[in-house]
């Protein structure tokens, strides 16, 4: 048995149905060398100072360019997200050695533009994957090539050597990857989790994580929704707390990154 | 090829950033042959009046029983549900010889105390799998064996003959089941689906269906979430649930355009 981080994890108890108990506390003991931080979807530049200016920025932009989430100001929201939180969490979790996962997005050549999932994100995001996910350091053969730069990774928090990267092509980061073949090699029971969105890649990823039977811990400040629909929604974050309960409900447990930092500073 | 339905499905725009364009409308043709009408966990007696009082309704239960969902007064609006609108639309599609998929939870022996599922059910929702899904209509060298009634089907409800019934033991009915390998072996490709609950099994089997390539179209008044209480007046879970799906997951309709749509097949 190797070191162990120990969280006190939230949940939500939805019981009595006549009156539910609401959040309580779990205290949970992970063997760090079963243990991975995975990192969903944190691409777009921006981030970083000496980032590129981001496509959807300029005047000229692609035509359906925008920011990683949906909506425009959410950019604005990711960058003190992964400021104050995603990336302190990750840098934590890198000083102790925890195994780090990245997924990112991606265009493989497999007729996406023929598949259901394909058709949904033209239809209700505008989003083209062939042209918005291709990319300039892939094999053309296996994926979409090309010069947009929707899933660059910001500098502050590109892969480091050693660490993984899987490309995935639909929301859930299980589905026609090799994450569950690395996850088994690598012996992992435990994922704490990062990223975007938490109604859509991060969100699936996490439900499979759980049918795939692994214990999933989210970083609830590390992360943000695409349904916040109205101004209000946006100004307050209504649907990303939602989201972020639903999870705690019906899906898996949490913490804050500060908590998360806190537990690397006391390996048991 | 053989008679189609013609529905009008509506998605929620999530684009241009700067303000979402919302609600629109796309036709969609669906031939029946590849079609199939799924009945997501529709369990929980009491919506015919010969059906059994259910455990929970009774004075001495076991403190842990509960409706189908987790909150109390969802049972009064599940039957509202039922009655009015995924009721009429099953019927609608039996009566058009739509293949009619029933899944229903259940506690295979496969040593689901040890799993994460499970212990988040106990956990969250104080739902221990292994008794209070455990059947007295199974055998019990495959499934947990017991006399819960927890996933019976009220009468109303019961699957007829020549339908499908696929038990599931996670929220998603993709999950360990034979429910894709079905899907292929009858050729559908779309999926016209109701039932509960949707921010857990309805939800999830959705976003699993699309992760399979199948179009789903729900019919969005044919469901119901686990509502936080400020939500559950105005159902606001469930209408943010619904919302969602149409936004990142499937497009929808209701049961009154499902039905009228059954009338009036094209060829």
């Amino acid at each position: 048995m190797g070191k162990e981080l120990v969280v006190n994890t939230r949940y939500f108890r939805m019981f009595p149905s006549d009156k539910f108990l609401g959040y309580a506390t779990e205290e949970f003991k992970a063997d760090l060398d079963r243990t991975a931080f995975l990192v969903v979807d944190v691409y777009g530049y921006g981030v970083d100072p000496n980032d590129p200016v981001p496509s959807y920025m300029e005047e000229k932009h692609l035509k359906g360019a925008r920011p990683a989430l949906s909506w425009l100001k959410s950019a604005d929201h990711e960058e003190r997200i992964v400021k104050d939180a995603l990336l302190p969490a990750l840098q934590a979790a890198r000083k102790i050695g925890m195994k780090i996962i990245f997924l990112n997005n991606s265009a493989p050549k497999i007729g996406l533009k023929h598949s259901e999932f394909g058709k949904l994100l033209e239809r209700h995001l505008n989003t083209y994957m062939e042209t918005m996910f291709a990319e300039d350091n892939v094999d053309p053969r296996e994926y979409h090539y090309g010069k947009s730069d929707h899933l660059k990774i910001s500098g502050i928090l590109q892969p480091q050597e050693d660490e993984y990267f899987i490309r995935k092509h639909v929301y859930d980061g299980f589905v026609g990857t090799r994450l569950d073949l690395c996850l088994r090699y690598l012996n992992i029971k435990n994922i704490f989790v990062v990223g975007f969105s938490n109604d859509a890649c991060m969100f699936t990823t996490a439900v499979d994580a759980l049918w795939h039977n692994y214990k999933v811990v989210l970083l609830r400040d590390t992360t943000l929704a695409n349904n916040e629909y109205s101004k209000e929604d946006q100004e307050k974050l209504l649907n990303t707390q939602r989201m972020t309960k639903l999870m705690e409900s019906l899906y898996c447990v949490s913490i804050t990154s500060e908590e998360f930092i806190e537990a690397t500073k006391n390996l048991k | 090829m053989g008679k189609k339905l013609k529905v009008n499905t509506r998605y929620y725009r999530l684009f241009p950033a700067e303000k979402y364009l919302g609600y629109a409308f796309e036709e969609y043709v669906a031939d029946i042959d590849e079609t199939a009408f799924l009945v997501v966990d529709v369990y929980g007696l009491g919506h015919h009046p010969d059906d059994p009082v259910p455990t929970w309704k009774k004075g001495a239960h076991n403190k842990r029983d509960r409706p189908a969902l987790a909150w109390l007064g969802s049972a009064d609006h599940e039957q509202v549900i039922v009655k009015e609108a995924l009721l009429p639309a099953l019927n609608a599609a039996r009566k058009i010889g739509m293949k009619v998929i029933y899944l229903n939870n259940s506690a295979p022996r496969i040593g689901l105390a040890h799993s994460e599922f499970s212990k988040v059910l106990r956990r969250q929702l104080n739902t221990d799998m292994e008794r209070m899904f455990a059947e007295d209509n199974i055998d019990p060298r495959e499934y947990h064996y017991g006399d819960s009634d927890h996933v019976k089907i009220s009468k109303l409800l019961e699957p007829k003959e020549g339908e499908y019934f696929i038990r599931k033991h996670v929220y998603s009915g993709f999950v360990g089941t034979r429910l894709d390998l079905l899907l292929r072996y009858l050729g559908i490709h779309n999926l016209f689906t109701v039932g509960f609950s949707a921010d857990a099994c309805l939800l999830t089997t959705v976003i699993d269906a699309l992760w399979h390539d199948y179009k789903v179209i729900l019919l969005r008044d044919t469901t119901l979430a686990n509502d936080f209480p400020e939500e559950q007046a105005e159902l606001l879970g469930t209408k943010r649930m619904i919302k969602l799906m149409e936004s990142l997951y499937c497009v929808s309709i209701t049961s009154k355009e499902f039905i009228e749509a059954t009338t009036n097949l094209i060829s």
